[in-house]
């Protein structure tokens, strides 16, 4: 009997560890672009990201570690968070720059700049504490002699 | 007050809990547009979607799925004035729920 539990503890144990480090995907906000299918496709894929901290779930370890100190988490974690006010999506990132390179991307998958059907999606990997704040671009680079964008 | 009348209230107010509870809510995450043709008789549209159970998905690939439909339902022409929704549909609790991405357009096969 003791035998099964340890089993079935085991394997619930890897399932949540294969849960938590495969982290949750997350949709925030996708955009599809116009699409000109007159010539002929090729697909990109671009995808930059930043780490992003949860503060309330590392304020929350700090606690469960350190109670003689949960006070001082708690109210470090409310000053910050008095700074973070305001509509976002994900958690917050330390370098609010991660996503300005994606036209450079852009131009070194598709040299000629006949890009159509760009689809942005704003997405993030959930994992405890950190998440991986990502930002992905997939889009078609027309090759040949496709027509113009008119 | 007599019992069967309170009996029946009780019933009434369960049935709504319940029809409450069964009934998916649907949020909207994001909306976004393209500019809109002047010619718009060929309207196009394609979604994908992802089941959920207790909110977890492991990535959002089904997104990529849209953008072949709509290449595949207009070929050989352009799409413009697409209408992009994100759309969260809850059926039960935040346990089963779902997903889904829709977009809508015009296909132009005029050069």
């Amino acid at each position: 009997m003791s035998r099964s539990i340890t089993k079935f503890a085991a394997s619930v144990a890897t399932l949540a560890s294969g849960i938590c480090l495969s982290g949750c995907a997350v949709l925030h906000h996708v955009q599809i672009g116009d699409l000109d299918n007159r010539g002929k496709l090729r697909a990109f894929d671009i995808k930059v990201s930043e780490t992003g901290i949860n503060l309330d779930e590392a304020a929350e370890i700090g606690k469960a570690v350190s109670r003689k100190n949960s006070q001082v988490i708690e109210d470090i974690n409310a000053i910050i968070s008095l700074f973070q006010m305001g509509p976002r999506t994900g958690n917050m990132v330390f370098n609010d720059k991660f996503a300005e390179g994606v036209i450079d991307l852009i131009y070194k998958e598709c040299p000629s700049g006949r890009v159509t059907g760009l689809t942005s999606i704003r997405e993030m990997r959930k994992y405890p504490v950190i998440s991986g704040e990502i930002v992905k671009v997939t889009g078609y680079c027309i090759e040949g002699e496709g027509r113009r964008n008119s | 007050m007599s019992m069967s009348f309170r009996k029946s209230i009780r019933g009434a107010m369960g049935l709504c809990a319940l029809s409450f509870m069964l009934t998916s809510c649907v949020s909207l995450q994001s909306v976004s547009m393209t500019q809109i043709p002047s010619d718009r008789d060929d309207k196009v549209s394609a979604s994908a979607d992802q089941f959920l159970f207790l909110n977890i998905a492991f990535d959002n690939d089904f997104v990529n799925d849209v953008n072949k439909q709509l290449l595949e339902r207009c070929k050989g022409g352009r799409i413009t004035g697409i209408l992009t929704k994100h759309e969260y549909i809850n059926y039960f609790l935040h346990i089963f729920a779902r997903r889904r991405v829709t977009a809508d357009g015009f296909c132009l096969k005029k050069a």
